[in-house]
């Protein structure tokens, strides 16, 4: 009976690791991210602010951050120049950095980045309809492409991605 | 001279201390263990400035400078899902029910007077959205339009709870609710 007792208490214990292990995950990534389903990331085909044409399969292979902003939201003026603190230490790495301005003029974006984040150079949604092809929660809003296009991370509202929690996460595609 | 000095930094000093203290007064904040809710109410001539800031043209800052906007930034402080359900918040006053003004209402606004995508797409941003799930801790914030209104009234927000809508409704009143005039 002792021995069935304790083989039922180790049993109950191992269960409750597995338990465990599989709720991980979550609390492995940074707060405020979560995984997505894996569904294919929409279309992106844009022209940036220096007018280089940009489309999301010349980034097939590498992670892509993709990034919707406007001047107007507050959260995102807070978060643009944390992207800015870290978008050139990923330059030429594996992982992209695509920032989208949600149908603002070039004016506009442009007299707000020369203050605040002079590196970035934003690729323009004009009209916004590739902002709600994406179907964003809200602005700003990022989400993480893996290398095979789909849809493997999503930020919750603006993140200081120069802290040390989301520097680790985004080395990790580097 | 030195005092004049004095009275003039001491009168300005009680001048933006009565300012931050209005500031606070136009805001109404509501807080629990499982919503923060906050109202920030601006006036007409203040919505006008936002969307002509953002170049809309004369005819559409006309129209949106009619409404009164309905400001609500939301934080979900629980551990489970918080949805906002615009359709669920209602907007009463003398127990009779503000009808809000929705995408759909817009929409024909803007057909009618021919506003440029982009321009739809900006204001559809600035609203708050329709129906969507709030993760724990994860805030919101948008305007709710609805037409201008000369006496407070009370806004119920209704949250259903629960990644199915299957927990408990969350309900908070808030009372005492203005469209907020220019200073004449």
């Amino acid at each position: 009976m002792k021995l069935l007792s304790l083989t039922f208490l180790g049993l109950m214990i191992l269960m409750n690791q597995a338990y465990s292990k599989n709720a991980l995950p979550k609390s492995q990534l940074p707060h405020g991210i979560i995984k997505q389903d894996g569904r294919q990331a929409p279309a992106l085909k844009l022209t940036s602010l220096d007018g280089d044409a940009y489309n999301l399969e010349d980034s097939k292979g590498k992670w892509v951050f993709v990034h919707f902003w406007a001047t107007w939201c507050g959260p995102c003026r807070k978060e643009i120049p944390t992207i800015q603190a870290v978008v050139n230490k990923f330059k030429d790495t594996n992982l992209d950095i695509v920032i989208i301005n949600t149908a603002e003029s070039e004016d506009t974006v442009f007299n707000f980045l020369g203050l605040l984040a002079p590196d970035i150079t934003p690729l323009m949604d004009e009209d916004g309809l590739t902002t709600e092809l994406w179907q964003p929660r809200g602005l700003p809003a990022t989400y993480f492409v893996d290398p095979g296009g789909k849809l493997r991370y999503l930020a919750l509202g603006g993140r200081p991605w120069n802290k040390a929690e989301y520097l680790e996460f985004l080395n990790q595609f580097k | 001279m030195k005092q004049l000095t004095r009275l003039l930094k001491f009168t300005l000093l009680c001048l933006i201390a009565i300012n931050v203290y209005a500031a606070k007064q136009e805001q109404l904040i509501y807080t629990d263990d499982d919503v923060y809710l906050r109202f920030v109410q601006l006036t007409p001539s203040q919505i006008g400035s936002f969307y002509e800031g953002r170049e809309f043209n004369k005819k559409a800052v006309e129209l949106l400078m009619a409404s009164c906007y309905v400001t609500v930034i939301i934080d979900n402080k629980s551990d489970d899902f918080l949805w906002i359900d615009i359709a669920r918040w209602d907007f009463i006053q003398n127990g009779k029910k503000i009808i809000q003004q929705d995408r759909k209402y817009w929409a024909k606004k803007w057909d009618e007077i021919n506003l440029k995508q982009a321009h739809r797409s900006t204001f559809s941003w600035t609203l708050m959205p329709a129906e969507r799930n709030l993760y724990p801790d994860e805030g919101v914030g948008g305007r709710i339009p609805i037409p201008m209104q000369t006496q407070p009234f009370s806004v119920v927000l209704n949250f259903p709870t629960g990644e199915n809508k299957q927990g408990k409704m969350k309900s908070v009143t808030i009372d005492n609710v203005v469209c907020k005039q220019d200073e004449k």
